[in-house]
């Protein structure tokens, strides 16, 4: 059995990922004025009327972004005018745009729905023009399905479009319209782009995560190959911890790099994930073990068990530690009938002396 | 009738005495905690082993030195205690903040809740120390009423249950409540954040493994806190909770927003479920880090009467050595403050850290005062000669090698900038001096690049082409260098011209010339009182002497260094650090 696995490959690539971590190759610290013309030039589209703000104080920096070989570039600026006092975070990927968020005050007026949505459609053709994006032709003539026929979703093959009315959702958002994307027919977890507006119907924040791009479609490892694969890793576990698997299942999709496996946490291959039911659950609170493949190259890249961060069985139980309530309770029944008995005699001896 | 209710009274009464003499005692500050020093800024970690296992520990290990990683270059003292630190007398110390004024907590490891008096149902909150031994909510909260933490992050089961409050009979109960000592919180600090300052981040219900996958994200808890923490720490200039947790979550799950990740939605961690909860203050900075950074080498930090600031990074030649030893003088360009002032000598603490991916060799440190009078500054060379200089001259003209005049960029200090790169080089004409007494370059410069080359100092020599005679190394912040140009200035065609040739880029500020006479000085050699290290103890021998036996320091570690010095009455002092040493870059 390859040794790649379990305890030991979750160490040595925990470790490497800890080194990333670490290895942060900077360019800049906090400068001013490079990207202050972007910023300006991103704020037009916002709905935020630049012609009585102004920009007043600008700062960026850049360094490599964790556990990855990109650059991140984040700009701060404060924008004052009129009653507008807004701090604005930018955040660029190798000089990309890549988001935007607006926070301050946004006043009490609210727009009705439609407005809403006019709103985000004049910014999705602004942003379309500032960034080059021709992508945003499909996102455009989505919002436009969904206005017409006033449905909160709407999908074509590649993408597909949610309108959620939700205070909760972004902290400072009345309306967010995502856009998720489809590989092969398979959904992409997350969005590949966002737009909120707030209350006041202004530009609130944006992502294009558009940057994630498909490294390959290609799918060499069928399902029980994936399965073969992973078999052992769960067998393992199991034998050492006592259990036995009683269901296994496996999932294809498309995913993202997210721990940078294989050099670029912006691309997107497919993968295998394969979930292991035990019998029981463990000493460690584990019934489930989960190990994942790429699916075009058949590396097993991940393998571990499931838990939480609760303790099982004894442990940490309780140990009495409201022991004051409990000495009141046994105080109160041992005291409750001397009391009470003291109470009688005081009355039935108290009356008979006088 | 009548006895009854007499018997019911003395019940009461028995039943107040009881109360009265018992629930005052577990909110009642135990006698063990310390006295609170008058100090800002710590960042404490912490974390249990108990009953993880051996590659979520490895996770879990992995985060709390990257968070106390991130917390050292944002500027705060930082305590991990991850593991056998845990214990239960250290999470009632981390709850007050351990003195300080201005306190962040994190913990991870197990946690639950559960009525233990078997009456009234009083649910309290518990966590786990590094041995399994419960420590309660309202524990934690009798020491944490100094109202010193501001920000806790806890990575545990159930924690974020609830805010918390004080039972009828007295008891507190809730960690939110027991941590920050007031109910007085946003209940969703995340889509409507309170502006008090103080802020709560947990799990209601269940807390994933950092290793465990959750939607479809492996290794998405490890991957959610790193991102989290290096926008709310290292870039904490720039990013508030909630703009670090919609980064966090962006990343990770990529998600519009921290709102709309499975985190905050909910999920289901073997088999039960959970989901983020964020109390209080979403809007809040918990740093001011200035992101940026460079590439790996140990940084210098200072005392500045509150707490630890980042001078500059030391031993930059190392990168070039190859393994071999280089000695490092750095004028220390922020404040250090005694820790102690007597009348006859006072006692200064100072601080080197490995942030990044290097592998640091210390063989010897030095500090060393140099008393001046106010009239003039004084620099230290790259080879060791302390040099005064006052009101230095301008060049005249300062061409790059395009030919494109840069002498506003290089005529005064104000971080208006020439920037160097591989092959330039700027040509600087001084106004003819008197050199009698002396020539000077004084050099105000910076690099942001991680490889760190040396900027040639050329002059002309007699057949008219450019001969090195100096070299200095730029430093990740500000520093002003001095170069002793005597005898070199004027040049063989009696020219007041010198060169600056850059094979990395790099940042000049500005140059200047001085001619002044070198005025008197005292230099003292602070004594080495002690040097702890975090991971090796007492290292103070050796650090004593240039013997070849080092001190090492890895990411994440630190050694901290205490000086005696003769108390400075009346001059200025400035503090000049030297280091002798070398750093090998960890293959990743």
């Amino acid at each position: 059995m390859r040794k790649v696995k379990g305890i030991t490959y979750l160490t040595v690539s925990l470790f490497v990922f800890l080194l990333a971590l670490l290895s942060i190759a900077g360019l800049a610290h906090t400068t001013s004025g490079s990207h202050e013309n972007l910023t300006s030039k991103f704020l037009g589209i916002t709905g935020l009327n630049m012609n009585s703000c102004t920009i007043s104080s600008f700062a960026e920096s850049t360094s490599r972004m964790l556990n990855s070989p990109h650059y991140l570039t984040v700009m701060k600026a404060e924008i004052n005018g009129g009653n507008a006092q807004f701090d604005v975070l930018m955040c660029l990927v190798d000089g990309k745009f890549w988001s935007y968020s607006l926070s301050g005050n946004f006043g009490t007026g609210e727009l009705d729905r439609s407005a809403y949505l006019i709103r985000a459609d004049n910014v999705l053709k602004a942003y379309q023009t500032f960034s080059n994006a021709s992508y945003c032709n499909e996102f455009v003539a989505l919002l436009s399905t969904a206005m017409q026929t006033q449905n909160s979703s709407a999908e074509n093959q590649d993408f597909a479009l949610k309108i959620s009315n939700s205070a909760s959702a972004d902290h400072t958002a009345n309306i967010t319209i995502d856009y998720s994307r489809k590989v092969e027919g398979y959904a992409l977890q997350g969005d590949c782009f966002a737009i909120s507006m707030s209350k006041n119907g202004l530009l609130s924040s944006l992502i294009d995560n558009m940057m994630y791009y498909v490294a390959t479609t290609d799918v060499n490892v069928t399902k029980e190959q994936a399965i073969a694969m992973a078999t052992p890793y769960a067998t393992a576990y199991a034998k050492q911890n006592g259990q036995t698997t009683v269901a296994t299942n496996a999932t294809f999709d498309f995913a993202r790099d997210v721990s940078c496996v294989r050099g670029d946490n912006f691309a997107i291959y497919p993968r295998w994930t394969v979930s292991f039911t035990f019998d029981k659950v463990n000493n460690e609170s584990v019934s489930t073990y989960a190990v994942a493949v790429w699916a075009d190259n058949g590396q097993v890249y991940y393998s571990a068990p499931q838990g939480y961060f609760s303790p099982s069985n004894t442990a940490l139980s309780a140990n009495a530690s409201n022991w004051q309530i409990v000495a009141l309770a046994a105080g109160l029944f041992v005291l409750f009938p001397i009391a009470t008995t003291y109470v009688k005699h005081r009355a039935r001896t108290g009356r008979s002396r006088k | 009738m009548n006895v009854n209710i007499k018997n019911y009274a003395a019940s009461l009464l028995v039943a107040f005495l009881l109360i009265s003499i018992m629930f005052p005692l577990s909110i009642t500050l135990p006698s063990s905690v310390r006295a609170l020093a008058p100090a800002t800024g710590i960042s404490i970690v912490l974390g249990s082993t108990y009953s993880v296992p051996a590659g979520e520990i490895a996770a879990d290990s992995a985060i709390a030195s990257t968070i106390a990683t991130y917390s050292s270059w944002a500027g705060y003292t930082t305590q991990n205690w991850y593991g056998s630190k845990t214990n239960a007398s250290d999470i009632y110390l981390a709850a007050g903040g351990d003195g300080y004024s201005y306190a962040l907590a994190f913990y991870i490891g197990d946690g639950n809740h559960w009525a233990d008096d078997g009456i009234f149902n009083a649910q309290q909150w518990v966590i786990a120390d590094n041995n399994g031994g419960a420590v309660y909510d309202k524990d934690i909260f009798g020491y944490s009423g100094c109202g010193n933490v501001k920000f806790v992050m806890m990575w545990s089961c159930e924690q974020g249950d609830t805010i918390g409050g004080i039972y009828w009979f007295g008891t507190p109960f809730g960690m939110p409540y027991a941590w920050l000592h007031t109910i007085d919180l946003s209940p969703c600090g995340y889509a409507f954040p309170d502006g008090r300052g103080l802020a709560f981040l947990g799990f209601n219900g269940s807390a994933p493994w950092l290793t465990d996958t959750l939607g479809g994200v492996t290794d998405a808890g490890l991957s959610f806190l790193s991102n989290f923490y290096y926008a709310a720490m290292w870039n904490g200039y720039y990013f508030t909770i909630n703009m670090a947790l919609d980064y966090a979550a962006q990343l990770t799950f990529g998600s519009a927003n921290f709102g709309s990740c499975i985190l905050y939605e909910g999920f289901m961690a073997g088999g039960w479920p959970g989901n983020m909860v964020v109390y209080g203050d979403g809007s809040m900075h918990i740093s001011n880090g200035p992101g940026g950074g460079s590439g790996g080498c140990p940084y210098v930090s200072t005392w500045n009467g509150t707490r630890y600031v980042l001078d500059n990074n030391i031993l930059p030649a190392a990168e070039m050595s190859n393994g071999a030893d280089v000695k490092d003088y750095c004028t220390l360009q922020q404040p250090l403050v005694p820790t102690y002032q007597g009348r006859s000598h006072s006692v200064y603490s100072m601080q080197i850290s490995e942030f990044e991916h290097e592998h640091d060799y210390f063989d010897q440190v030095r500090l060393l005062a140099v008393d001046h009078g106010s009239s003039v500054d004084v620099g230290v060379s790259p080879y060791g000669e302390i040099l005064t200089y006052s009101n230095p001259a301008p060049a005249t003209s300062a061409v790059d090698d395009r030919g494109v005049d840069v002498l506003p960029e290089l005529s005064s200090v104000d971080q208006n900038y020439y920037q160097g790169y591989n092959g330039s080089h700027v040509t600087l004409t001084f106004a003819p001096a008197d050199v009698s007494d002396g020539v000077k370059l004084v050099i105000r410069e910076d690099t942001d690049h991680y490889l760190k080359c040396p900027v040639y100092v050329q002059v002309l020599n007699a057949t008219g082409g450019w001969s090195t005679v100096a070299t200095f190394q730029t430093r990740i912040h500000w520093a002003t260098d001095i170069i002793n140009m005597t005898g070199y200035l004027p040049d063989a065609q009696g020219n007041f011209k010198v060169r600056l040739c850059f094979i990395s880029t790099d940042k000049i500020d500005y140059v200047g010339l001085d001619t002044t006479r070198q005025v008197n000085i005292r230099v003292h050699v602070a004594e080495l009182l002690n040097a702890l290290s975090s991971s090796q103890g007492d290292v103070t021998r050796l650090l004593k002497a240039d013997d070849e036996k080092y001190a090492a320091l890895l990411p994440g570690q630190q050694i901290r260094l205490t000086f005696k010095l003769p108390t400075n009455q009346n001059s200025q002092r400035t503090f000049i650090f030297y280091t002798e040493g070398h750093y090998n870059t960890i293959d990743n």
